[in-house]
């Protein structure tokens, strides 16, 4: 039996708290590559918040914004899966929300802001850092947060927007994009702003018990890898030295042109998206800091079979065996719609993966 | 001097010289410069060297879309004449993201870049009700191009393509797909006509499809 069996064992069962808690505090410790290093096996963390939400029976809509009732959801996924990290369901929403977009929630389907009501930088003065203890959908999530780690001794994760992609839910993706050549100072300026909300927001998930920080900066892969250390990366690393825990940045899509200015943010794992060849870039990659990815969320786990989802598993573990800092995943969030038979197949297939 | 002035608009397109391009164009139509030459010579000819740039990774996004937007202030001063002598593009393409998916910027790059290879592009932007789409085909467009980030709304591409076969529009017009949220067999699978991972593959897509070298 892997340290990281023995470690989900534990996690799962109340009566071992008094075993577990010690073991997630001496855990807090150390750094994420030597845990990954140290476990044994590979470990799988699928990302399917969405998922665990289909499985419930409950709506998306009444997940992201009742914070017990997404603990029970993702608590009925972590028994059903035998996960060993626990993860929330992402909403890169909530931040925007809170400072003030509107949000269009559907029942059943991701949650988007449908309107970028800021473009001046008088509308980004007169912006106020919102309290995380006040608006209620961040609440939500720290409630989420606290409740997990209340119940599991696992590593639970969570986390939320990266500063640029606040930014562009802001004023909007083109009018950032086109702002970092056009208005570089205003960009700037929002930025700031930008990483004070993120960090205010992280502070409570860290306050309320999250071990792993995940920022998602999905819309800094539009950028060029000068204009991505400018514009996100000097920000997430602000942003990092910020948070007393470990981070990983996930940047979704094609980010393999990022990479160095990644690594530059001092994030100890790094999350990467199917287009991202992962054996290719990995030796590019310090060997403290840790490799998690991507396998394919669309062509192989939502539209394969499980055979297919057990064959692309194992292409991916091999060709990622001679690295010891790799964590194996989805590339992205799971789609709401992904057959809980593919994710199974995903998951066993790591965890027999020797 | 014409030379001058085209050479000058091409390269304030490529290099997303923002505020003065609407001048440019003027001064180029008052020396004599046709306007279809300002299009074709300068304007399209500019998208294309854009296009291939964000191909190389020698532009990304924020680039091609500052090119773009100085070339909407050129072709702002010359649309009105270009409709008046009734130039005709190479075919006219219809894009948008499908109701439900407001991400837009995929979609916008495969536009331009479609607009340097020469086709008008016509942009219903994001969150597009599919009705509106069966209106583009039967408005005459000889491609419909529907993008999806989600896969939560990428069923409705293939409510766009029933809606255009109930209506006997389906042999007129070429449906493409793209995004994060589809592939080639989900294309196969709905009855598109092709899929483009990216917007230099959606430009040959296009071609190919209306047979054009």
């Amino acid at each position: 039996m892997a340290l990281i069996d023995i470690i989900g064992w534990v996690g799962k069962r109340r009566w071992a708290r008094s075993v577990g808690v010690p073991m997630m505090l001496a855990a807090r410790r150390i750094p994420l590559a030597t845990m990954v290093r140290l476990a044994g096996r590979r470990i799988c963390i699928p990302s399917a918040g969405y998922s665990a939400i289909a499985l419930s029976g409950t709506s998306v809509r009444d997940n992201l914004c009742d914070g017990a009732l997404m603990f029970e959801t993702l608590a009925g996924a972590i028994e059903r899966f035998g996960l060993e990290v626990d993860g929330t369901a992402s909403d890169l929403t909530i931040e925007p929300g809170a400072c003030g977009c509107p949000v269009t929630m559907p029942d059943n389907d991701t949650p988007y802001v449908s309107e970028h009501p800021f473009s001046t930088l008088e509308d980004i003065r007169a912006l106020q850092v919102p309290d995380p203890l006040a608006d209620p959908r961040m609440r939500a999530m720290t409630e989420t947060v606290r409740l997990l780690s209340k119940r599991f001794a696992l590593l639970t994760v969570a986390g939320g927007s990266g500063p640029f992609t606040l930014a562009a839910e802001l004023i909007g993706a083109s009018e950032a994009a086109m702002n970092t050549v056009m208005e570089p100072a205003l960009m700037h300026e929002l930025l700031e702003y930008c990483t004070r909300v993120c960090s205010a927001y992280l502070a409570a998930i860290v306050r309320a018990g999250a071990e792993v920080i995940l920022i998602g900066e999905p819309t800094a892969a539009i950028l060029s890898p000068a204009s991505y250390k400018e514009f996100s990366g000097a920000y997430t690393k602000r942003l990092i030295d910020s948070i007393p825990r470990p981070v990983i940045l996930h940047i979704c899509g094609d980010a393999g042109h990022l990479l160095e200015g990644m690594c530059a943010t001092g994030a100890q794992g790094l999350s990467l998206d199917a287009p991202v060849d992962l054996p290719s870039v990995a030796q590019s990659v310090p060997r403290d800091v840790v490799l998690i990815g991507n396998l394919d969320t669309v062509s192989v786990l939502l539209e394969g079979t499980p055979e297919r989802v057990r064959e692309s598993t194992t292409a991916m573990l091999e060709s990622m065996r001679p690295y010891k800092n790799y964590v194996a995943s989805s590339g992205c969030d799971l789609s709401y719609n992904t057959p809980v038979e593919n994710i199974v197949a995903m998951i066993e297939t790591v965890r027999g993966f020797r | 001097m014409e030379d001058d002035l085209l050479t000058g608009i091409k390269a304030g397109v490529v290099a997303g010289r923002l505020g003065g391009m609407g001048d440019m164009t003027r001064a180029a139509l008052d020396t004599g410069v046709p306007a279809a030459d300002i299009m074709s010579l300068g304007l399209i000819e500019a998208m294309s060297i854009v296009g291939e740039k964000f191909e190389k990774k020698e532009y990304f996004v924020p680039e091609v879309l500052v090119s773009a937007r100085a070339m909407h202030e050129s072709m702002d001063v010359l649309r009105p004449l270009l409709e008046a002598s009734g130039v005709e593009p190479l075919a006219r393409v219809t894009m948008g993201t499908v109701k439900g998916d407001l991400h837009d910027i995929g979609k916008d790059i495969v536009s331009i870049v479609l607009t340097g290879a020469g086709f008008e592009v016509q942009s219903l932007g994001a969150d597009v009700p599919s009705e509106k789409f069966v209106e583009a085909a039967a408005g005459g467009a000889g491609v419909v191009g529907m993008s999806s980030l989600l896969t939560t709304t990428r069923p409705r591409m293939a409510e766009v393509i029933r809606l255009l076969e109930e209506r006997g529009l389906r042999d007129g017009v070429k449906v493409i797909i793209g995004g994060a949220a589809v592939t080639e067999g989900f294309a196969n699978e709905i009855g598109a006509d092709g899929y483009g991972a990216d917007a230099a593959q959606a430009v040959r897509l296009v071609k190919s499809l209306l047979g054009i070298q």
